[in-house]
């Protein structure tokens, strides 16, 4: 990573050199404009880019100078709408936990709360990155390992998710394996996946105390 | 046969003489046939050869010519082409330069369609297209489009600005036998729907409507009576706010559809909801290509897989797909020709997918058919953000996908031995567009720079035609470049070479150079004046933040007078004496070439000769 910045800043600043060094040439002249074939920009100063309105993304105007360690103009080489789509789309931030957390507006993620039995401080995870009840429950242990010694074997424990009406049922009677192949199953996890309020992580020896 | 010397009389201008083998033998086509096979002609490529054979093809080419393409707007004035074509139907313009997609261009810059509109609608009152890339168009232009030729049927705006979606009112209240109306990332004001209701409801002719760049809603009920009184519909991309719903409904109002732009691919449906869209998908049986998918994941791709075999275009740029997801779901497309996505960085920890090359990996199994790869860079400005594909995705793809021939490949780290092992893999390359995002980074293993990446691209891939190269480069690069690339017509350069040297080899070598931008390189006033000859063969060249100085390009212009040469300064102060601010200013040289000059000028002296 640092070697990305100083190399980041080198450029900044060579750019920045550069353009004092030929500015200087440029009006070896004295700045006269001799009558040339040449179509310069300085003949109309004032319509010149100017278009920092709503519709422009006012941070990717021409400029120069920058002193914070900022994009170079134009630069890597995506169109600006692209840009944009791309960062909404990544959003979030990278929590301490190191599980990305989406953030913005899109309705992308499915939040849920999870709590361990046992442990006071509860966690919310994002359930569109969990492609099966396998990486789950792995990740809840991972997640849940620091508050509590527990055991790496995810086989000890269960998942319970709570529905709408406040029903516990078990996470293992959703059937993973079938999401993809069959489609009314598969309709049927979606319908459980809007309607998931809470997951609670449980040993399996103790029953589950509601 | 004697040679009929009113009919060739020209050709005593050519290079052959009298006495040659060439004359003696018959002579020209007669007419009839010359006109069938020109009739024929497409390419104007082809019919730009053509039409300096001689005064007779010139001016047989030049009357049957309907369609005009015309890469450079300021090549040629629009007179010179309505006196030279007089039975165009249809008008290709693109006006600015292709860095202006990156804001290096100021506002108002021009490439705008008005002046051509006015000299269109006298000379050409049955014109029935325009396709325009990186113009200025005004509502009041495509109203004046909407009113002035009664024939008008095909409307496609890319990357255009200026206009709102009043203009595409006008449109589509008058344009009544229109065919296509294609907008694509295009600088617009997006003033509400209403537009798409303005369709008359007599109006049944349209096969081509693309409003996914749109971001207002538009009436679905009018978009749904559209659909369905336009049978010949066969591309439909709708924009983001048109829901999964709402998308069924329209399937099965057209399931004649080619291609297909979906709206959100996300929302809470009933299991009976998403049988029917399962079901409105699989009597889709002739769509082969998909795009929008707007929030889909893994929950609801299935939808798709009915008609996933046949697909040979997917376009993921819009849906924030994981690299499993990916993987699923080309997993059901072995027809697929042409793959663009975008990475999304879903975690650092190694419990989840981590790695965003697996999805590539199953691109490279998957699809053993690809042509085409674009790999768009998970949000490029975070610079927290490490991952993201890197050189063993490509190289993963090179081995499946033997076919690649078009690549556009965003990373943060390269390495010139996995460079040359991809084009070992895929030797057909004509088109390579690597960008190695952190300007002038080495091989991420050797440290050394990736002049011989390039360098085996340009040795093996002897078709290349466009090149985008990026990282640590030398001279070396371009003097590779110039050396092999002899089929180049398109190069993009950026914080590259170490002296005018490089520039210089690739005006030199590069006998079919087209168009040349470089940014940010050590190339001067010698490797810009070195291209003297060059660049009236050309599109046009840009050149901005390099040490060109306007005494050099005061003096390309003095020599080449027919070239357009235009300086740009990008500064912000409305005052010509720069000097004053004291900051740096960087001039942009954007040489717009005289495209077309050089071809007209060879009639023209045919023609005084004959005098």
């Amino acid at each position: 990573q640092e070697t990305v910045s100083s190399n980041f800043c080198h450029f900044a600043s060579k750019n920045h050199q550069k353009g004092k060094r030929y500015f200087a040439e440029t009006f070896e002249n004295g700045g006269q404009q001799n009558e040339t074939s040449l179509v310069s920009w300085n003949d109309k100063p004032n319509e010149e880019d100017d278009g920092n309105g709503p519709e422009n993304i006012a941070s990717d105007t021409i400029n120069n100078d920058d002193e914070e360690k900022n994009h170079l103009v134009g630069w890597p080489p995506i169109k600006s709408w692209r840009r944009k789509l791309l960062h909404e789309q990544q959003g979030g931030q990278i929590a301490n936990d190191q599980v990305l957390v989406r953030g913005g507006g899109r309705t992308n993620s499915i939040y849920v709360k999870v709590r361990m039995e046992g442990v006071g401080i509860g966690r919310k995870i994002d359930l569109k990155l969990y492609h099966s009840y396998q990486t789950l429950t792995d990740t809840l242990i991972s997640m849940f390992a620091k508050y509590q010694k527990i055991d790496k074997d995810g086989a000890s424990y269960t998942i319970l998710y709570q529905d709408r009406e406040g029903d516990w049922l078990l996470a293992r009677d959703v059937p993973w394996q079938y999401v993809f192949s069959n489609f009314y199953i598969h309709s049927c996890l979606i319908s459980m996946f809007w309607s998931i309020k809470r997951l609670t992580l449980f040993r399996k020896q103790r029953p589950p105390a509601i | 046969m004697v040679p009929d010397p009113k009919r060739c009389n020209s050709c005593k201008d050519s290079a052959s003489s009298r006495d040659s083998p060439e004359w003696t033998r018959p002579s020209a086509f007669p007419d009839e046939v010359l006109d069938r096979v020109l009739s024929l002609m497409e390419s104007h490529k082809d019919r730009s050869s053509v039409s300096l054979v001689c005064k007779d093809w010139y001016n047989a080419e030049r009357w049957s010519r309907s369609h005009v393409f015309i890469g450079n707007c300021y090549s040629v004035s629009p007179e010179i082409v309505a006196r030279r074509f007089p039975n165009i139907r249809s008008v290709t313009l693109k006006g600015k330069p292709r860095f202006s997609d990156f804001n290096l261009v100021p506002q108002n810059w021009g490439a705008d369609i008005c002046a051509w509109l006015a000299v269109f609608a006298a000379a050409y009152p049955f014109l029935e297209e325009l396709r325009l890339k990186r113009m200025a168009v005004s509502d009041e232009s495509l109203e004046f489009i909407a009113t002035s030729f009664p024939c008008f049927k095909s409307l496609s705006l890319l990357s255009c600005d200026g206009f709102s979606t009043d203009g595409l009112k006008s449109i589509a209240s008058h344009c009544k036998n229109l065919t296509e109306l294609d907008l694509q990332e295009n600088v617009m004001d997006d003033l509400g729907g209403g537009w798409l209701s303005c369709f008359s409801e007599n109006f049944v002719t349209l096969e081509v409507l693309n409003f996914a760049s749109l971001n207002t809603d538009v009436s679905f009920d009018a978009l749904e009576a559209l659909v369905t009184r336009c049978k010949s519909l066969r591309v439909l991309k709708v924009n983001k706010n048109i829901t999964l719903e709402q998308l069924q409904r329209l399937l099965v109002r057209a399931p004649q559809l080619v291609e297909l732009g979906t709206g959100s691919f996300q929302q809470d449906l009933m299991p009976r909801v998403y049988a029917e869209l399962e079901s409105a998908f699989n009597n889709c049986k002739n769509l082969h290509t998909l795009s929008g998918l707007w929030e889909a994941n893994f929950l609801y791709l299935p939808v798709l897989y009915v008609a996933s075999a046949s697909l040979t275009f997917l376009n993921l740029s819009y849906a924030c797909l994981t690299s499993s997801e990916l993987a699923n779901l080309v997993a059901h497309c072995p027809s697929l020709r042409r793959l663009w996505f975008a990475v999304i960085i879903v975690s650092k920890t190694e419990v989840l997918d981590t790695v965003e090359d697996k999805g590539l990996e199953a691109v490279g199994s998957s699809c053993p058919l690809l042509e085409e790869l674009r790999v768009f860079p998970a949000d490029p400005f975070d610079q927290d953000i490490v991952h993201g594909v890197t050189e063993s995705g490509f190289v993963a793809v090179s081995r499946g996908c033997r076919r690649l021939h078009y690549v556009l490949y965003f990373c943060r780290q390269m390495s010139n031995a996995a460079v040359a092992t991809i084009v070992q893999n895929c030797p057909d390359f004509t088109h390579f567009r690597l960008c190695i995002m952190n300007p002038g980074q080495p091989d991420y293993l050797t440290n050394e720079p990736m002049d011989e990446a390039f360098g085996a691209v340009v040795k093996t891939c002897t078709k290349l035609q466009r090149l985008a190269v990026s990282g640590l480069l030398t001279d070396l690069t371009f003097e590779y470049i110039g050396k092999y690339a002899k089929n180049l017509e398109t190069l993009s350069v950026a914080f590259a070479g170490s002296s005018d040297l490089g520039m210089q080899c690739v005006l030199g070598g590069c006998t079919k150079l087209r168009k040349l931008e470089i940014r940010d390189c050590p190339f001067g006033n010698a490797a810009l004046l070195s291209g003297l000859e060059k660049y009236e063969s050309m599109r046009s060249l840009w050149m901005s933040a390099c040490n060109v100085t306007m005494n050099g390009c005061r003096l390309l212009a003095k020599e080449m007078p027919r070239l357009n040469v235009e300086v740009m300064k990008d500064d912000e102060s409305d005052d010509s004496q720069a000097d004053k601010t004291g900051s740096g200013h960087q001039y942009k040289i954007p040489v717009m070439t005289e495209l077309t000059c050089t071809q007209i000028l060879k009639i023209a002296s045919l023609e005084t000769a004959r005098k």
